[in-house]
């Protein structure tokens, strides 16, 4: 939050956009000094304060921590023992298979994707990487890999989607997609009239592991692409948009653009890893629906 | 660098060293998920042993609680595999179908939430307080407050942006402050 030199912070802003950050210690170097000035001359402000870390004490004695009932760690302490007996006999045939160049993640269970990327864009891809993450500050490119990947897979898609995860059920496919180090979180557009038609797990032609799950509903589809950040930078603005948050917070971790004709909305769910949503839904109505479906 | 090495007995070791010392942090936020104990132990198990399968993964120094918590809300979203007594869903289909049996099930917050957790040891006004605010206020709230994580944490647990996250941990207490001022001015916590 930018504050000019000038500009004091005033009681109702205060209580309702710094007090419980100035509480929990979120506030920034420069917020928290328009916070501390301003309740040093503010009696009001300074009791509010106290109460509000008064209420934050009380939760912390009060909602205490449970112990968990001895039968239920018994039984997890067993199910871990299972898996490690299971892990004993399976390590002996490991060892044997990783001797033969066999793949750790069961890729081979898979089927392959079909080769859809075109020698120029893998040449694209390796050389905007290298761009983004020079950071040197000077134009960035006009291409943005990532999200290139994300629509060209999209506009594919809306013809025919085709999962290569068995299961629709979203925890199977989170299990899928945590197994290759991706987020396991699964959007769930349902409330909003978006069926989950499937999860696929793919290869980028660097070898680094993507996922995609595709939704379909009435009024359009959406696409999530998850796949690692590479140390991508968010993008700057210029050609794109960025809607304000409706606190007046500036910058929150979704960051939307208007690219190539699509909608895209790009987030870092998981460390290392980026999350892009692509639709061609109308700006509004893409950032409502993606609201209307936080959890 | 996540850790892919190391025999099973030393990954078991690293696991009850690092991850079930927050085992009671976990059951603690399961059960307000759940809001039935057999239900809550399902999520917990689930839990606990995808974290350990996962457990590779995990960058050992960083918060393991918020790692665990990531995968406990990711499991409750999901649709985790209660025991034997109901069948996981097998399509996508299937799990809003369960989805909506059980939000039709789940009594709405607040409508008794001390027959709820009685029993538990979880009586009294702030708990009273706390399961009457609206879901996402509540997790906030508990998440900051009870399981002490950051709101960037907290952000990634809820795979939510931090400015919501900020809003529903202020309006969340705002809330919590009003139901609870009776009570806390009883305590002299507040002045009237």
């Amino acid at each position: 939050m930018e504050r000019s030199a000038r500009e004091k912070v005033d009681c109702t802003t205060y209580i309702e956009k710094y007090l419980s950050a100035h509480v929990d210690g979120e506030l920034s170097a420069g917020e928290l000094r328009d916070a501390e000035e301003h309740i040093a001359g503010c009696v009001n402000c300074r009791v509010r304060f106290a109460e509000e870390r008064a209420v934050k004490a009380l939760l912390r004695e009060r909602a205490a921590m449970l112990r968990t009932p001895p039968i239920v760690r018994g039984s997890i302490l067993a199910a871990l023992d299972a898996i490690d007996s299971a892990d004993a006999g399976k390590g002996a045939a490991r060892a044997r298979d990783r001797s033969a160049g066999a793949d750790r993640a069961g890729w081979l269970t898979m089927r392959r994707a079909r080769i859809w990327v075109p020698a120029a864009l893998a040449a694209v891809l390796v050389f905007a990487f290298v761009i983004l993450h020079g950071g040197s500050g000077t134009t960035p490119a006009q291409a943005i890999p990532p999200f290139d990947v994300a629509i060209d897979n999209y506009k594919q898609f809306v013809d025919h989607f085709e999962p290569n995860i068995k299961s629709t059920a979203p925890a199977d496919i989170s299990d899928a997609y945590m197994e290759h180090e991706l987020p396991g979180f699964v959007w769930n557009f349902q409330r909003v009239g978006y069926k989950l038609v499937g999860g696929r797990v793919d290869r980028l032609p660097d070898g680094t592991p993507v996922a995609y799950t595709f939704y379909r509903g009435d009024t359009g589809t959406i696409l999530c692409t998850y796949m690692k950040s590479h140390g991508l930078q968010v993008p700057p603005r210029g050609e794109l948009r960025q809607p304000d948050e409706p606190s007046g917070y500036g910058g929150g971790e979704h960051h939307y653009y208007q690219y190539k004709g699509y909608r895209v909305c790009l987030s870092y769910p998981r460390s290392g890893c980026i999350c892009i949503l692509v639709t061609v839904q109308p700006m509004q109505e893409f950032i409502q629906d993606i609201i209307d479906s936080e959890p | 660098m996540a850790d892919k090495s190391g025999t099973g007995a030393d990954r078991r070791k690293r696991f009850e060293d690092e991850a079930l010392p927050h085992l009671d942090a976990l059951y603690s936020m399961a059960i307000r998920l759940a809001r039935n104990p057999d239900d809550a132990n399902d999520l917990l198990q689930e839990t606990v042993l995808r974290a350990y399968r996962f457990f590779h993964q995990f960058e050992s120094g960083t918060n393991c609680r918020a790692w665990m918590l990531t995968i406990l809300f990711n499991n409750f979203r999901n649709g985790y595999r209660k025991s034997t007594r109901e069948q996981p869903a097998s399509s996508a289909d299937e799990f809003e179908r369960k989805v909506e049996a059980e939000s039709l099930r789940t009594d709405p917050a607040g409508s008794n939430p001390e027959a709820l957790l009685a029993g538990q040891g979880m009586e009294g006004e702030v708990e009273t307080a706390l399961a009457s605010l609206p879901d996402e206020f509540r997790q906030a709230v508990l998440l900051v407050d009870v399981e002490e994580l950051s709101y960037q944490e907290v952000s990634g647990v809820l795979n939510v942006a931090i400015g919501t996250i900020k809003s529903r941990v202020s309006r969340g207490r705002a809330m919590l402050r009003e139901r609870l001022t009776g009570f806390a001015k009883e305590q002299g916590i507040i002045r009237s």
